[in-house]
């Protein structure tokens, strides 16, 4: 304790109790280290999936309880005594491995551990936060700020205002420089990117905006008019059931929306998919034409589980058939007597290993079905369906059967969301929206007092733009009664730039005789409303600076780089198929001077403390024992 | 008798018997299948006409293969230059990797004969000779549920054997059954990845004579591209050795070893002077194929092993001159780790810090470097050990065990652009090489005061630079963790030195100085532990005990910072 400290706790006995309790702790280094100590856990619990944390927490426990536990008895057993000190460690060590196996089993039977296995906390539903958000969340700011009022006072307090503690002081006040920096940075940061066309492309242009990184928004296009609303409260990891409208966001509600629609139109977002696929299915639809079409599912097994469900469609050459490894089942409409002889020949004369069934409609009108059984090897057999059910293949003595399931007169095409399960997904795009499946419902009271409705389901585009669309990722159109044509998209928000930006040229510069991006150039040019330019290159760890605006090279095209025509060139020496557009993030960087000058006194400061200034109060002592030798003592004087 | 007396003996023993046994272990690695027992087949079975397909004929029989094989000097041949994956590298290297894609190992063994092949024999048989390996368990199905699958495709009498083996004849591979496996739907990732596996090894066994790129590009040419031997562009020399490579293709294939060795003795002469300027040097395909023959420079463990025993022994017994060997032979590990390093370097034109397996290596380098300095700095040879401890612990784990990244290659462009990031690693790694130090000194520190034996006082005494044990054990402690500190101090300080430098870098390269990515995340926690133990020391009443402790705990977090964050939680830094 400093005399420095020794002497403020003489003036605190003045203060009232609980003042004085209260600045005693907060002067105190067993409360920063409590802090510290809560950083680390809000850390660990921001970084490491749930069913990894518990798993190792439970593992470690198992391992280290009984060894801890027979330490203890050890140590008091007496330090001489060491044989018995060894056997209960072995012991301990023999109980360890055996909680190893019974949590390991616990463990593995329960599939808490398997759904968790990748899951940070800031995923789960209550939170549904990026990483950044979650570490940027008021319990983080808290800590760090009673942390940093905790290290003013406890400097004020107990290090004396000295040149030899200099060091000290300039890592504390870097610590609290760099904190309150990036509290600043974190609030005014924006960041994103945006995508650039070569000068010489079709849709080349320049652009003046750029999408943020984190914030989705939904776009509706009518005619050249663009309305974006911005997202920020839709979720990212987890599935919203849109038929409990789970979500309910009334986009009608918010004043764009309001303005360029009125109140004619309300658009809702009643759930959320975070990673679907839109998958085709045939319904029944008695408003459509007729188009007979049968439902059936593979079981495997007498009793087993369905494999799969499918729709034999007879007019549709795709979902005509099924088929597997060894069999194939082919769904025929309107077949004469004379057609199915025709096919018995002409199995008779073929020589492929592979079973075919059937499944004959001869009358459209009549939802009956016949069987043409085509083994190979053998005669084709003809019989009428009557069981719902027949054997398709058999593998390892378990049979595969096929179950006609419904007959449906008028089916019709549809899309249908499906959720991915798990263990297809691609863990580095979850939470990125990029598989994410929007539902919006729109609807109206048309003029005649009809209501209008309508659910569309929007996949996700990154760059709204015409020249990256595909049948996945596109905007929707919609003829909206009494609006006309809307297209709606969803994407990210759009952030407008004080200056626009056109790409001249790009280049990748590959490592020599490969095809492996080495480097990459962007040569932009920056104009600003007033008609000033300023032209400069982006490339790899090289950013362009404009004011406090920074513009990084991110991504390129890449074209196909299985197509052989990837690397052709035009007679100006351009790629005709890649290294047409550039990706370009796009941050402001206000307060990271401040960030940047707490870190130098941050690293200057640490070696004062640890070397410096041990030099000096050395130096010190010796000089003070010098004029101590010199001078005459009582008894010389 | 107190049983501690016998410490460093039963120290010694354990460090010998486990050596024994890793050396029993490693080769029985080398030597064994995947699976556990070796199947009873006496000859190839003739997958592909069980299959339906016509059956593969070899001329030669298995006798005169392996006489072909052994007969066959290759040694030469194998130090030529081919270019591949976007870098020039010697045959003996490419030849590796290849056999690592389709067969799994590097080195090829014949389930039948039991032989195995050195890499570039393997591969210029599987390029000139393809026929031989039609129905031999050659293409590696990692994931086990695919190979069961595939291997159920087998004829009953060979499935199981095929199976344990853990490899599959490329002729069953081309069975309508198997495409349907390998190219049916499917969504599950696990499985996709499995049959991307097998597709790739299969995709390396039809590789063919005419892609492989052996010449050097021309001077007078503007493309920076290797040609074939088969090119259209061919000239004069290049035809020459296209003639040679076709005299060794027809000999190869009549196991005519003296016509073999001819065509490779010309090749030799020829392929490097085609473009003798453009063409790697001499010495750096030396170097390479030493890199390659002494499993990149890891050997140099069992000197620094040495090194660990002879000086702990020296300290338990208090012979110098013990002292003396144990830091002739942490020099000679020193040494062999340093040029492991450096030829890195040198294959790879690059400061090897890159990938997982370069920082592992650099790691162990720094704390051995700072180790051995202050060892002589301070005459305390406690450092020394420590030093060669972790010198052989790392060395040992990287010669045993298959490092993420552990072939040379070029990196991502946004790692091969920065200075300041070359610096940032650096200086990580080096806070890290600390921090392991730390742990070693740590060790020593609780071994002391925990034990306050005469065989304990005695080694710490020694490894304080001290040869006599007149010192109490409170003096020793206290010497001990100055020790420490100094360490730990410098541990700190150069590790938030690297952190800043790495968030001035990210500011740079990603357009945020700091993101809370898990590496970023964990480093700092990595820091705070050691900003606790600094202040800690202020306020407890053994703060020595308690720096002892927590610098334990502060290598199991770095531990985990530096491999399982890479390996186990997804961010930015999977590459580092």
């Amino acid at each position: 304790m400093s005399l420095k400290y020794q002497r403020i706790r003489q003036r605190d006995e003045q203060l009232p109790v609980l003042v004085k309790q209260l600045t005693r702790a907060f002067s105190s280094i067993t409360l920063a280290i409590i802090f510290l100590l809560l950083i680390i856990t809000y850390g660990i619990i921001g970084s490491v999936p749930l069913g990894m944390l518990v798993q190792t927490l439970l593992m470690g426990l198992a391992i280290l309880l009984p060894i801890t536990i027979a330490g203890i008895g050890a140590w008091r057993t007496g330090r001489s005594r060491w044989q018995v000190g060894l056997a209960l460690l072995g012991v301990a060590g023999l109980i360890a491995a055996m909680d190893v196996y019974v949590v390991r089993q616990i463990i593995d039977a329960m599939p808490w551990f398997t759904r968790y296995h990748t899951t940070v906390i800031y995923r789960l539903r209550f939170f549904e936060m990026t990483e950044l958000e979650f570490f940027s969340w008021w319990p983080m700011k808290l800590l760090l700020g009673l942390f940093i009022l905790n290290m003013i006072w406890a400097t004020i307090r107990r290090i004396e205002f000295k040149f030899v503690n200099i060091g000290v002081l300039s890592v504390h006040s870097g610590i609290v420089i760099l904190t309150i920096g990036s509290m600043f940075y974190g609030n005014a940061k924006q960041e994103g990117d945006t995508l650039l066309w070569r000068d010489d492309q079709p849709l080349t242009g320049t652009v003046n905006t750029f999408y943020d990184a984190v914030t989705p928004a939904i776009y509706f296009t009518v005619g050249q008019a663009q309305l974006g609303i911005p997202l920020p409260q839709l979720p990212r990891y987890n599935d919203y059931d849109p038929l409990t409208a789970a979500l309910d966001i009334k986009l009608h509600e918010t004043p764009e929306f309001k303005e360029r629609f009125g109140n004619q139109l309300q658009a809702v977002i009643p759930g959320f998919l975070a990673y679907a696929k839109l998958q085709t299915a045939w319904m029944n639809d008695p408003r459509a034409e007729p188009n007979p079409a049968w439902q059936v599912q593979l079981i495997a097994g007498e009793k087993g589980p369905a494999v799969s469900t499918n729709t034999l469609v007879a007019n549709s050459s795709m979902d005509s058939v099924l088929q597997g490894g060894s069999w194939s089942v082919q769904y025929m409409l309107a077949m004469t007597q004379t057609q199915i002889d025709a096919l018995k020949q002409s199995h008779k004369i073929s020589q492929q290993p592979v079973s075919r069934f059937y499944l004959i409609q001869m009358d459209p009108a009549k939802a009956e079905l016949q069987l043409l059984i085509c083994l190979p090897g053998r005669d084709a057999i003809q019989v009428p369906l009557t069981a719902d059910r027949f054997p398709v293949a058999t593998f390892d003595s378990h049979t595969l059967w096929l179950q006609v399931i419904r007959y449906i007169p008028n089916a019709r095409q549809t899309f249908i969301p499906v959720p991915v399960v798990r263990s297809e997904r691609i863990s580095k795009e979850e939470g990125t929206y990029l598989n994410a499946l929007l539902p919006v419902d729109l609807s109206m009271t048309l003029p005649d007092g009809r209501a209008w409705h309508r659910r569309v389901w929007l996949t996700h585009m990154r760059y709204p733009e015409p020249g990256i669309a595909d049948d996945q990722n596109r905007p929707i159109t919609l003829d909206i009664p009494t609006i006309g044509k809307v297209d709606l998209c969803f994407s990210r928000q759009q952030i407008q730039l004080p200056f626009s930006i056109a790409l001249g040229d790009f280049a990748m510069v590959p490592y020599p005789g490969s095809h492996m991006p080495r480097d990459f150039y962007s040569h932009l040019t920056l104009t600003h409303p007033d008609g000033k330019s300023q032209k400069g290159v982006t490339r790899l760890n090289h950013p362009m600076m404009h004011g406090r605006i920074k513009i990084s090279q991110t991504g390129w095209d890449p074209g196909d780089t299985l197509n052989p025509q990837n690397d052709a060139k035009d007679q100006q020496g351009q790629y005709i198929h890649q290294q047409r557009y550039v990706i370009l993030g796009i941050g402001n960087n206000v307060g990271i001077h401040i960030i940047f000058a707490g870190s130098c006194l941050i690293v200057i400061g640490i070696p004062w403390a640890f070397y410096v200034k041990p030099f000096l109060l050395r130096h010190r002592k010796h000089s003070i024992q010098r004029q101590l030798q010199q001078s005459p003592t009582a008894e010389e004087s | 008798m107190n049983p501690i007396k016998l410490l460093p003996v039963s120290v010694c023993l354990c460090l010998c018997g486990l050596f024994l046994l890793t050396h029993l272990a490693h080769a029985q690695v080398r030597q064994e299948p995947a699976g556990n027992t070796l199947p009873k087949a006496p000859a190839p079975m003739p997958i592909a006409a069980a299959a339906g397909q016509s059956p593969s004929t070899p001329i030669m029989s298995e006798q005169q293969h392996d006489d072909f094989a052994e007969q066959l000097d290759l040694s030469v041949f194998s130090q030529l230059a081919v270019y591949d994956n976007g870098r020039a590298k010697i045959f003996d290297t490419y030849a590796r990797e290849m056999i690592v894609n389709v067969y799994g190992k590097t080195r090829y063994r014949d389930m039948y004969t039991k032989r195995r092949y050195p890499p570039t024999f393997t591969w210029l048989d599987l390029l000139l000779n393809k026929s031989w390996y039609a129905d031999r368990p050659l293409i590696y199905v990692e994931i086990l549920e695919l190979r069961r699958a595939l291997a159920k495709l087998l004829p009953q009498e060979v499935e199981n054997g095929f199976l344990q083996w853990g490899r599959l004849p490329p002729s069953l591979l081309l069975t309508e059954e198997a495409q349907q496996i390998l190219n049916g739907s499917a969504s599950d990732l696990r499985l996709i990845k499995g049959r991307n596996q097998v597709l790739s090894a299969w995709a390396g066994y039809q590789v063919l004579p005419d892609s492989v790129q052996l010449v050097s590009p021309s001077p007078q040419s503007d493309s920076d591209k290797w040609l074939t031997l088969f090119g259209d562009d061919a000239n004069t020399q290049v035809l020459e050795t296209r003639l040679a490579f076709m005299e060794l293709a027809k000999a190869w294939n009549e196991a005519d070893v003296t016509n073999a060795q001819h065509a490779i003795d010309k090749l030799v002469e020829l392929l490097p002077s085609i473009h003798a300027s453009t063409y790697p040097s001499v010495t750096l395909r030396y170097a390479e194929s030493l890199y390659n023959r002494t499993h990149k420079f890891t050997i140099g463990y069992l000197a620094y092993g040495i090194a660990t025993l002879l000086l702990l022994i020296a300290m338990g017994t208090q012979r110098k001159w013990l002292i003396r060997w144990g830091i002739v032979f942490l020099m000679l590990g020193f040494v062999v780790h340093t040029a492991g390093f450096a030829v890195r370097g040198l294959i790879s034109g690059r400061w090897p810090i890159h990938n997982q397996f370069e920082s592992f290596i650099a790691l162990a380098w720094f704390a051995c470097l700072i180790g051995i300095g202050l060892m002589f700095a301070k005459r305390q040879w406690m450092f020394g050990a420590a030093a060669a401890a972790l010198g052989t612990t790392a060395l040992l784990f990287a010669n045993t065990v298959e490092i993420p990244s552990h072939d040379v290659a070029n990196v991502a462009g946004i790692l091969a652009t920065s200075r300041i990031l070359y610096i940032h690693v650096n200086v990580v790694i080096a806070a890290y090489a600390l921090i392991a130090l730390g742990f070693f000194i740590a060790l020593f520190y609780l071994g002391v005061y925990y034990f306050k034996t005469d065989a304990a006082m005695r080694m710490a005494s020694a490894g304080l630079g001290e040869m006599d044990k007149s010192q109490g054990p409170q003096k020793l402690l206290h010497d001990l963790d100055k020790a420490h500190v100094v360490i730990l101090q410098l541990a700190f300080w150069l590790l938030g030195v690297g952190i800043l430098l790495g968030a001035y870098w990210a500011d740079h390269a990603w357009g945020r100085w700091w993101g809370w990515d898990p590496k970023e995340t964990w480093a700092l926690i990595t820091w705070i532990i050691y900003l606790i133990v600094i202040h800690l020391r202020f306020g407890v009443k053994k703060p020595q005990l308690v720096t002892a402790w927590l610098s334990v705990i502060g290598f199991i977090v770095m531990l985990w910072t530096h491999w399982g964050v890479n390996l186990l939680l997804a961010g930015l830094h999977s590459y580092a």
